[in-house]
């Protein structure tokens, strides 16, 4: 940033301001920051400096106070650019390597319309913005809404970043497709809820998995092995463990899964 | 046909697309343009996307036209029919709900590329160079082969240009009943027009603005009469309840209306997309729809599919259905795994004789800086 780009600051003490202070994580320690009137960083009372001036390139002074901004932050910024007509949020997004897109913004805005519980969690949790894709899907302010109570769950639960996203896409997808917000509650876990919506989602996957979990576990497996029915990816089928110490470990297993071989023969033929 | 804004680069003002763009369309729409009027970082927005089908722009492509079909990079993990695409345009004037454009385009328009003369220069290089050699060449990856040529005629001009390479094959895809503009074109005999169809509920609900099974069908018979092969893409077959019945009665339609020996070959694939694209199909088409509510899980190549026993079971379906009727019928599977082809017909696609020609292995080409394509 060049010298001629703004005056030279002056300490001001915060006092009321109705923009992102109280969004922004900062230390009571450093003074904030203010550029053009309108502070970025700091609380009331604490003092902050104010930079100003008209043609400023303000992106590397921002990025020197916040060197990484998650998402839920920069949409903070895009709440008041209003009143922040001198910073370019594209230049802004471009800086901590977003692509300011059409789509970007729409999610910025998205975002913002929803409860600030989530907000906080979005921040914790750094989540991106294509993440947040699914909430671009519900149109409706009144299906959005809908949503709301649940957002707070995934943030009062503290789910995981991964899980909360498969969550939140579940919990969109399930009430564009006319599910009941009764049916959707949370149920125990972060991780046993997304089981429950994944199975309402995935009803006719979730009945076949079951029916066939049933099937191969009651079959005789070789003695001293462990079987699990899993999914992976676009296949099901059995993990076995087992423990081999000699040939003849290995000939006493392989006799034994024989049988199992023809069984699953006999099922793909009926495919 | 109906854009709403026309974009002509000023270096495609001579070009006979220009011309035809001039005669076909009111001049309000028309706008010269010096540079891309529509610049656009990153994907485009749900709004952006649907706006593109209402704006051409007809500019010069500086890239290379001739590429292999996108099988072909993941060889490792799928069987490829050693297909090369020839893309003279992008974007599609149709709206199938489960269109890979969705989320491929970064261009907010319909281009058609006003300089074809340099693809068929490119072309030329290639087919001298190996005369001999069974490549496929098709027009229809990332635009529609003919649902605008109307406005291009470009079918005219590659027509003619196969005549002189008769061992290569010229491929047509079309979700379109528009074959009128060339069927009086003499030809080689190697121009193959192919029709992605489906279940007649399937077209209904979910490839909006298509010609309807029933067009294509008409269209595809008009081009058999006039000596062109026709091929099918049963391709994406997409579950719903009555699936069976639905595909069940497509196959019966195509075989109760071509004979074998006129369909030069039946592509049988089953849903697939990449995962960022569901984003963009649940905002546009809502949840109520075949392919949003799809039960899909991630699989080879980064895609999204059905659970490898459907597919299978769905695949076999239409097999079985063709070979039963008769042994004739040339169909082969999609971008799928060399597993699904053992489950399906015992065997890799090499191993069958009707389509081993499709799936032999093709010189490795690469441009090198003299220009000239190295084995």
């Amino acid at each position: 940033m060049k010298a001629q780009d703004f005056s030279i600051p002056q300490m001001e003490r915060i006092t009321q301001h109705s923009n992102i202070s109280k969004a922004l994580p900062w230390t009571s320690e450093l003074p904030g920051l203010m550029i053009n009137g309108s502070l970025i960083l700091g609380n009331p009372g604490q003092w902050a400096v104010n930079y100003s001036g008209s043609g400023g390139n303000w992106i590397p002074l921002i990025a020197s106070y916040l060197p990484h901004l998650c998402f839920a932050e920069f949409c903070n910024f895009f709440k008041f650019r209003n009143e922040m007509s001198w910073l370019s949020l594209a230049d802004l997004a471009e800086k901590y390597h977003w692509i300011p897109s059409q789509q970007f913004f729409s999610i910025c805005e998205v975002t913002l319309a929803t409860p600030l519980q989530f907000q906080t969690w979005l921040s914790e949790k750094k989540i991106h913005p294509q993440d947040l894709l699914p909430l671009l899907s519900i149109a409706d302010k009144k299906e959005f809404a809908k949503l709301f109570e649940f957002l707070n769950q995934i943030a009062k639960h503290n789910a995981s970043k991964s899980i909360g996203i498969k969550i939140l896409e579940l919990l969109v997808e399930l009430l564009l497709l006319g599910l009941q917000e009764e049916e959707l509650a949370i149920l125990g876990t972060p991780e046993q809820w997304q089981q429950k919506l994944s199975d309402l989602r995935y009803p006719i996957s979730a009945k076949t998995f079951s029916e066939d979990k049933l099937f191969w576990q009651q079959l005789s497996w070789p003695r001293g092995t462990q079987i699990r029915f899993v999914r992976q990816a676009d296949r099901t089928g059995i993990e076995l463990k087992c423990f081999i110490s000699n040939s003849a470990d290995v000939k006493k297993y392989s006799q034994s899964l024989m049988q199992i071989e023809n069984i699953f023969a006999d099922r793909n033929k009926n495919l | 046909m109906n854009f709403e804004k026309i974009f002509i680069d000023e270096q495609s003002l001579d070009s006979p697309i220009a011309q035809r763009v001039y005669s076909l369309f009111s001049k309000s729409l028309i706008e010269v343009v010096k540079e891309n009027p529509l610049p656009q970082k990153g994907p485009l927005s749900k709004t952006q996307f649907e706006k593109s089908k209402k704006i051409l722009y007809i500019k010069p492509f500086a890239g290379d036209f001739f590429k292999r079909c996108p099988g072909a990079t993941q060889k490792k993990t799928l069987s490829c029919c050693n297909y090369h695409v020839l893309n003279l345009g992008q974007q599609c004037n149709m709206n199938c709900s489960y269109c890979y454009l969705q989320s491929y385009l970064n261009v907010p328009a319909t281009l058609i590329y006003s300089n074809i003369d340099k693809a068929l220069g490119e072309l030329k290089e290639m087919a001298e160079l190996y005369p001999l050699q069974p490549f496929r060449v098709g027009t229809g990856e990332v635009i529609d082969s003919l649902s605008l040529d109307e406005i291009s005629l470009y079918s005219r001009q590659l027509i003619n240009f196969f005549k002189a390479y008769p061992k290569w094959t010229l491929e047509f895809k079309t979700k379109s009943d528009k074959v009128d503009q060339f069927l009086d074109c003499e030809h080689a005999g190697n121009v193959v027009v192919s029709w992605s169809v489906n279940a007649d509920y399937i077209s209904r609900t979910e490839e909006h603005g298509t010609a309807s099974l029933a067009d294509r069908l008409l269209a595809a018979r008009k081009c058999a009469d006039q000596g062109f092969q026709v091929a099918f893409h049963i391709d994406p077959m997409i579950y719903y309840p009555h699936w069976q019945q639905g595909y069940g009665d497509l196959v019966e339609k195509i075989y109760s209306q071509f004979l074998p020996s006129e369909v030069h070959v039946i592509s049988v694939g089953t849903l697939r997309f990449q995962p960022e694209q569901r984003h963009i199909m649940r905002e546009r088409f809502g949840m109520q729809s075949a392919v949003t509510s799809a039960e899909m899980f991630p699989s080879e190549g980064n895609k999204l599919r059905y659970d490898q026993n459907l597919r299978l079971e769905m695949l076999n379906f239409v097999i079985q259905k063709f070979k039963k009727n008769s042994s004739a019928w040339k169909v082969f599977m999609c971008m799928e795994t060399p597993e699904n082809w053992i489950a399906s017909f015992d065997k890799v696609p090499n191993q069958i004789p009707e389509l081993r020609q499709f799936f032999k292995p093709l010189p490795k080409l690469s441009l090198d800086s003299s220009n000239t394509y190295q084995e």
